[in-house]
């Protein structure tokens, strides 16, 4: 999987995801999870980053199951027995189908072919494609900074709630500063945004990306299309 | 304001820095969203837990527009958003495309109700109404609120508006004038005009 081109393999997901949001069977999320585990199998994904992955997805399946389960409205799962339950499970597999889909995804890409898959594939302009990668990176310094800048309003003795907008203050300045400098730093060696320029990668779509894109929506249209409803 | 709508890099790696802070703070209160949730779970009132900490995911493209004061900024804004969403590993991947492409424009919706030419608490604060019912309508569909009862639907929809009028209506506004008085948005339409109070 990690082969596929990832921008094809962005919209493959995205179609797919918009379909689960389409539907209302627990097959179809059946089936993305299904499928997307042997794909991530297949491809040698660590099972422990996406364990990681999987404890907020439960938290939020866990929630709506529950939140499911006591107050579905029964008006409209008229056809069922016990509606709340069958709600509660086909909105559970939901979540997870997202979350099965999403892992897909972020397990198996690079971010930064993924960004050169967006300026080649998706005509992301490089001024975006670059920025963005720029801003990506500064995440740890910026963590760091946040932190830091926590701790010294608690050393002068400002008492922070968790919602306070104190400390963002002081990081939009620190924003304001870092996105001048790497401006400056990225034109002064030569990056101009318009003009034609050379590229390190240029990811290209092949057979077997169409056949995957193809494939899979096709697969997950076929099974939207048979089983659109929950069974009872 | 200017005319030119030319995207300069040091705007865009501007709008792009400050999402990603809005990111960071986002994940530094996610974890009062997830205790909160753990605790409603049982109740079944889980799906409460993240709306008070929502309205932050509005922040990025509130406050970009509010400091750069152009059409288009909010949308760019929530989708470099989402990108980075995407890269930091968010476990609904891509999809966040277009959650972020529709808070964007519920964002734009907003300051397009004043023609992107006042900018104050009426506008800060319909942009935040403008991504609460918008985004609304995209979680409910992804999450089948129909199915769910009427009232916990509308105390979702409630606590998200709240959350995104203090967030957005007041503390995207509150930012940006504070970073203005700072002096450090000279290169923006909002600093520039604090230099010029006749225009």
């Amino acid at each position: 999987m990690s082969k596929v081109n990832p921008s094809i393999k962005a919209v493959t997901v995205l179609i797919c995801g918009l379909f689960i949001s389409f539907s209302y069977s627990p097959y179809l999320n059946g089936y993305v999870i299904i499928t997307c585990l042997i794909l991530m199998a297949g491809s040698g994904v660590k099972w422990t980053s996406a364990g990681k992955i999987l404890i907020p997805a439960t938290l939020a399946a866990a929630s709506l199951f529950f939140s499911a389960l006591f107050h579905t409205n029964p008006d409209q799962i008229a056809a069922s027995s016990t509606p709340s339950v069958h709600n509660a499970v086909q909105l559970e597999l939901r979540i997870y189908a997202y979350s099965a889909l999403g892992m897909l995804f972020a397990l198996t890409t690079d971010s930064e072919e993924f960004i050169y898959s967006l300026m080649h594939q998706l005509k992301l302009p490089p001024k975006f494609a670059y920025g963005v990668l720029a801003a990506y990176h500064l995440l740890p310094a910026m963590k760091r900074e946040y932190a830091s800048v926590r701790l010294a309003y608690k050393i002068k003795g400002y008492h922070l709630s968790p919602f306070s907008l104190r400390p963002v203050f002081s990081m939009l300045v620190n924003t304001m500063h870092w996105s001048e400098n790497v401006a400056m730093a990225m034109e002064s060696k030569g990056f101009d945004g318009d003009g034609p320029r050379s590229y390190f990668l240029i990811p290209e779509v092949r057979w077997f990306d169409k056949l995957f894109f193809i494939g899979y929506t096709g697969g997950t249209a076929v099974l939207l299309f048979l089983f659109p409803h929950f069974p009872v | 304001m200017k005319s030119t709508n030319s995207w300069k890099l040091k705007d865009i790696l501007m709008i792009a820095i400050s999402a990603m802070l809005f990111g960071v703070v986002y994940l530094g209160m996610v974890y009062t969203g997830s205790y909160l949730t753990a605790i409603l779970t049982p109740f079944g009132l889980g799906v409460l837990g993240y709306e008070p900490i929502y309205g932050i995911w509005f922040m990025a493209g509130v406050y970009t527009t509010y400091v750069i004061q152009k059409p288009g900024v909010g949308i760019i804004a929530e989708m470099l958003a989402a990108l980075l969403e995407v890269l930091m590993g968010n476990f609904f991947g891509p999809v966040v495309f277009i959650s972020g492409f529709i808070q964007g424009l519920g964002s734009e919706l907003g300051f397009a109700v004043f023609k992107y030419k006042r900018f104050g608490y009426s506008s800060t604060i319909a942009a935040a109404v403008g991504c609460t019912v918008l985004s609304f309508i995209w979680t409910g569909f992804r999450s089948a609120y129909w199915t769910l009862s009427p009232a916990l639907v509308l105390s979702i929809f409630l606590i998200r508006l709240i959350s995104s009028i203090l967030f957005c209506g007041f503390g995207c506004k509150l930012l940006g004038d504070a970073l203005t008085k700072a002096g450090v948005l000279k290169a923006y339409a909002l600093g520039q005009k604090s230099l010029n109070p006749d225009e």
